[in-house]
């Protein structure tokens, strides 16, 4: 595997915070900024979830071999997992708790299996259907998950398929983001409790 | 030249020298509560303040200002208020927005301000005047890169203000990458997305959102 390693990922950082945001115009884009990070984490013998929609997956394995990933071998050997996220509930809406235990579980498991971390690469397009505030309460409860594992999070946000709010309520719940070619500590996260209030406030605006 | 020495106080901060702002909001109500202070701060400091909105939209505004405690018909009067409605004519080329003529036509109005003896100007553009009226994406932000050749110009603090109602997640990320500073959820924060102008212009032709040349 030719590893185009990228220090930009391995930002101090990156060791202090775990659940960025990235945003992309279109699936090229995305594996093209995103391939210095999965490559360094195969490379190292890290454990890697990989989050694709079902219809995407073809598109995605092609887009793999074009950076030199061989998904089938690294999925037989357990290093890669290639998952999609479990249907939503009628309404579009997701339920937290179960989504916390689920992660936190692959989490627990990867490491029961020797992976001194995991990198998570999700693509976002699978929550298009979910509604907005559950989507946004889901990405603040996330945080809590992933301060506890050593793990590295990048949920891939395809611009045109989300609108201006989404995009800015994302940016409040992630404390790192990569915008452009460069991660950044964002300025613009929200503690989870206060995102997950304004939340409540705003379905619940005062009489 | 000569500048205002009093504050900026806006969105819980006093301005350091960023300048051009951007501000997102939920709804008109959100924003104008945000925004109402800072108003009233410039005209209190007997600055000039200049507000782009929406042409439909213009009576509208004037009769939220009053409601806001602002005595918009005197503030007109005097000259210390200009309420411009967009998009204007002269701003259109075949029927498409043309940014060049846009960005001229704030730098004219920036520099009559100052010529009129205003130590400072405080603007606000709200942008529902593009995103109600088929303005296509690229000439926008074309237009909000440009600024920051502009602006550096002056010392005037200028607010795009953005409904996220109205706005693509596309526009939202372009806006943060061409304004220095962001308001978000009420809270000003220096935004470490900016990137140059002629880096944003060079990629939205690279995106074919505008024209090469």
């Amino acid at each position: 595997m030719s590893a185009t390693s990228s220090n930009r990922f391995a930002e101090a950082v990156f060791e202090r915070y775990h659940h960025v945001c990235a945003f992309f115009h279109n699936s090229d884009e995305a594996i093209r900024r995103l391939a210095p990070f999965i490559h360094d984490g195969l490379v190292a013998g890290e454990h890697a979830i990989h989050i694709i929609n079902v219809k995407r997956r073809e598109g995605y394995k092609d887009r793999m071999t074009g950076i030199g990933v061989d998904v089938e071998a690294l999925q037989r050997s357990g290093q890669l997992e290639v998952m999609s996220w479990p249907r939503t509930e009628q309404g579009g809406v997701l339920d937290p708790d179960a989504a916390v235990a689920m992660i936190d579980q692959l989490f627990n498991t990867a490491r029961e299996n020797g992976y001194p971390r995991t990198r998570v690469v999700g693509d976002m397009e699978w929550a298009i259907d979910v509604r907005d505030e559950s989507l946004i309460a889901l990405e603040a409860r996330l945080n809590e998950v992933y301060a506890r594992h050593n793990v590295w999070v990048i949920c891939a946000y395809d611009l045109n398929l989300f609108s201006g709010s989404v995009v800015v309520d994302v940016m409040r719940t992630h404390p790192l983001a990569l915008v452009g070619d460069v991660l950044q500590q964002n300025p613009f996260y929200v503690p989870p409790a206060q995102m997950l209030q304004e939340l409540h406030e705003r379905s619940n605006p005062p009489a | 030249m000569t500048t205002s020495n009093s504050r900026i106080n806006l969105g819980g901060t006093v301005l350091n020298g960023d300048r051009h702002l951007c501000a997102f909001f939920h709804s008109e109500d959100e924003g104008l509560r945000t925004l109402l202070p800072f108003i009233a701060e410039g005209l209190s400091a007997d600055e000039k303040a200049i507000h782009v909105v929406n042409a439909d939209d213009r009576e509208e505004y004037r009769r939220r200002l009053n409601k806001g405690g602002i005595d918009v018909a005197s503030a007109e009067q005097s000259g210390q208020l200009d309420i411009i409605a967009w998009p204007d004519s002269h701003l259109l080329d075949g029927g498409e927005f043309n940014p060049e003529r846009a960005l001229g036509m704030i730098d004219q109005v920036l520099d009559a301000a100052r010529k009129q003896g205003y130590r400072r100007t405080r603007g606000i553009g709200y942008m529902n005047w593009a995103l109600q009226n088929q303005i296509r994406a690229g000439a926008l932000m074309a237009y909000e890169a440009m600024l920051n050749t502009i602006l550096p110009r002056y010392d005037d603090p200028i607010i795009c203000a953005y409904d996220l109602s109205r706005s693509s997640g596309s526009v939202v990320l372009d806006v943060m990458r061409t304004h220095h500073a962001a308001l978000i959820g009420g809270v000003l924060h220096h935004n470490p997305f900016y990137i140059p102008p002629e880096q944003m212009l060079h990629e939205l032709r690279e995106r074919g959102e505008i024209a090469g040349r």
